[in-house]
């Protein structure tokens, strides 16, 4: 009787046959399954160890705080203070966590230099920064825009200043001014 | 080349229309011979008598799929002589398939209806299509071309076990469907 199957199965449909000449099976890989294992493994590593940092507050490696998102080791611990001139994002935010949100802050360098003003106009002062600052090599006249201070003092042509900023300078300006020091009048 | 332009040579009475087919699908044919028969002298007969048979059909036959027309005339042909030559015991190949069959002739209590081999062939793609394309190519591929399960695992990347359970629920589902369907054989 199995003969009649094997006949009948002679005459299948032609394009069945060409389906099945043509198909390329998908591999069912045995690496997938444990790559897969590996992959919930630590996962579940990722989660615990957030766990326990975030919200037992327990910190394992004090040099590594800010990786882990501790709130109290955060970035200001003595070994992770930023040094970078860029701004930086610190917090927990980092690890894409569940918990609670913490503050998320930028952290500014601070630089500051003296300067001779020569020109004190609206919103703005015309200065030449002193020998020996960080950014300019020789004397050049650098613009220091004054309009966000909170608090400015009357500053004169001929004054002596210093100019603290969180910016960037660039070759005849800088930004991000902060504060402004009158260190010698003119007389 | 293309089918269209060998099944064309044929149509001309080309003689290169052999040479073309066994270029193309020389290996195929044999393939198919030697999972029936287990013995290449036999199979290189078949698959010569294959082409003899694809000149002398072509014209008037003008095929689909030329490798589906080939693989149905060697089927037939190492068959035969599978059948020829079984009550000398001489072939080993086709007892396997022909006995993993057995499992999908359904129940005689079913309703009567002779099935002949087109209709059945007809009754059997029916099912087929219904089925995922896996398991439709594993199927085809091992009673159609009679692939052998350890090669069939290999390409599937499975167990050769995992693989004769596979083949077993499609034979049990295929038993099932024919008597659904009425068949009796």
């Amino acid at each position: 009787m199995s003969d009649v199957f094997f006949d009948g199965i002679t005459c299948i449909r032609a394009e069945l046959i060409e389906e099945a000449q043509n198909y390329v099976f998908r591999r069912h890989s045995r690496w997938k399954r444990y790559a897969g294992l590996a992959a919930g493994f630590l996962l579940t590593v990722c989660l615990g160890w957030n766990f326990v940092t975030v919200y037992l507050g327990w910190n394992f490696l004090p040099g590594l705080g800010s990786m882990s998102g501790g709130a109290e080791t955060g970035a200001f611990s003595d070994n992770a203070a930023p040094t970078a001139e860029s701004p930086e994002l610190v917090g927990g935010a980092d690890m894409g966590d569940t918990a609670e949100p913490e503050e998320i802050f930028e952290v500014f360098t601070e630089h500051c230099f003296t300067a001779d003003v020569l020109e004190a106009g609206e919103g703005y002062l015309l200065v030449v920064p002193l020998p020996g600052n960080e950014f300019w090599t020789v004397a050049d006249r650098v613009t220091v825009p004054t309009d966000g201070l909170a608090e400015l003092p009357q500053i004169l042509p001929g004054d002596q200043i210093e100019i603290v900023f969180t910016g960037e300078a660039a070759s005849d300006s800088v930004t991000g001014v902060i504060e402004i020091t009158v260190l010698h009048r003119q007389k | 080349m293309e089918d269209a332009q060998i099944i064309e040579l044929y149509w001309q009475r080309d003689e290169d229309a052999i040479r073309c087919t066994d270029d193309k699908y020389g290996a195929f044919c044999h393939r198919i011979a030697m999972n029936i028969l287990h013995s290449y002298q036999d199979s290189e007969e078949c698959v010569n008598d294959t082409y003899g048979r694809c000149w002398d059909t072509m014209p008037p036959q003008r095929p689909r799929s030329l490798r589906a027309y080939l693989g149905t005339i060697i089927r037939n042909f190492s068959i035969s002589r599978y059948r020829s030559a079984h009550a000398q015991k001489r072939f080993g190949g086709a007892e396997v398939l022909l006995s993993e069959l057995e499992e999908c002739v359904p129940a005689p209590e079913s309703v009567q209806r002779t099935a002949d081999a087109n209709a059945l062939g007809e009754l059997i793609s029916d099912w087929l299509e219904e089925l995922e394309t896996e398991s439709r190519v594993l199927f085809i591929r091992r009673y159609w071309n009679g692939d052998a399960v350890k090669l069939l695992a290999e390409e599937a990347g499975v167990r050769p076990n995992v693989l004769t359970k596979r083949l077993h629920r499609l034979r049990d589902g295929l038993r099932r469907y024919l008597e659904k369907e009425g068949v009796t054989v």
